[in-house]
């Protein structure tokens, strides 16, 4: 079942991801709003949040143990609650790094320096389409 | 929409089906030997069943469970409230896979940490290309 593919907020910390991942959302789907906030500026957020208020099929993502640690504020925030949340880990988080985070949210491993990046952001993107969204 | 990709799994993992319509159990099953999926897929049929699978003294703790909403004595959502109330469960990545769109299920679920809410296709072919999605998506997630 083909379905609009959600508008995505990133928050992420690497320039070089949120660039390069942007480029390759867009690519595959151009009607999709890929919105980037640095995780030092939560205050974004709720700006964000304002211009997503229209389309309300969002996935959040975070990156590293910071950006995560950030998006777990902004989960804390009115409207966020019913909003899916996927962390994708950077090439140089471990898995343990976040244990304490008890986060139950899919957590996707990009390997973003590796040949294996394309097919894994494949299977992400295709993911998120099959999805539906509140 | 990009084209579907060969499948390619790299470890087994242990998937939990919580579902009490024998269709789709079969759809989920014929979908995982048609794309070759050798991920290890254990079934109970309501929450109920399910919870005290998990709550097997020393049982198996699967990565992922994919959950149907609505079921006979305790519905998905209600499952799920007391899987995230669990402190040894709470954490479990979980799939909703249901024929419900009712705007209030979608958002209670999101609102209990669900990893993707993926709305049962009628056809057998869509729902085997559904199914494929899901697990090529869970194949890229790490787990502790």
């Amino acid at each position: 079942m083909a379905l609009a593919f959600p508008d995505i907020l990133l928050v992420c910390e690497d320039p070089e991801f949120t660039q390069g991942f942007s480029a390759m959302v867009q690519s595959a789907y151009p009607d999709s709003d890929v919105h980037c906030i640095h995780p030092d500026n939560p205050a974004a957020w709720d700006d964000a949040i304002r211009r997503t208020q229209d389309h309300p099929r969002v996935a959040f993502i975070g990156l590293k143990t910071g950006s995560a640690k950030a998006a777990l504020s902004l989960r804390t925030r009115p409207n966020s609650k019913t909003v899916p949340w996927i962390i994708l880990l950077h090439p140089s988080l471990q898995l343990q790094e976040m244990d304490h985070l008890e986060i139950p949210y899919a957590k996707v491993r990009i390997n973003w320096f590796s040949e294996d990046r394309d097919r894994e952001v494949r299977a992400l993107l295709d993911f998120l389409e099959t999805c539906v969204f509140p | 929409m990009l084209p579907l990709q060969v499948f390619t799994q790299m470890r087994q993992l242990d998937i939990l089906l919580v579902d009490d319509d024998e269709v789709d159990i079969m759809n989920v099953q014929r979908s995982f030997r048609k794309q070759n999926i050798t991920h290890k897929l254990t079934i109970r049929k309501d929450g109920i069943e399910a919870l005290e699978y998990l709550r097997t003294p020393n049982g198996p703790k699967p990565q992922v469970i994919i959950l149907d909403i609505n079921m006979p004595r305790m519905t998905g959502l209600e499952f799920l409230k007391q899987l995230r109330a669990d402190t040894e469960l709470g954490s479990i990545t979980v799939f909703i896979m249901s024929t419900s769109s009712n705007p209030s299920d979608k958002a209670a679920a999101y609102e209990l940490n669900v990893a993707g809410y993926v709305i049962k296709p009628l056809s057998a072919d869509e729902f085997s290309n559904s199914l494929g999605r899901l697990i090529r998506f869970v194949d890229v997630c790490d787990f502790p």
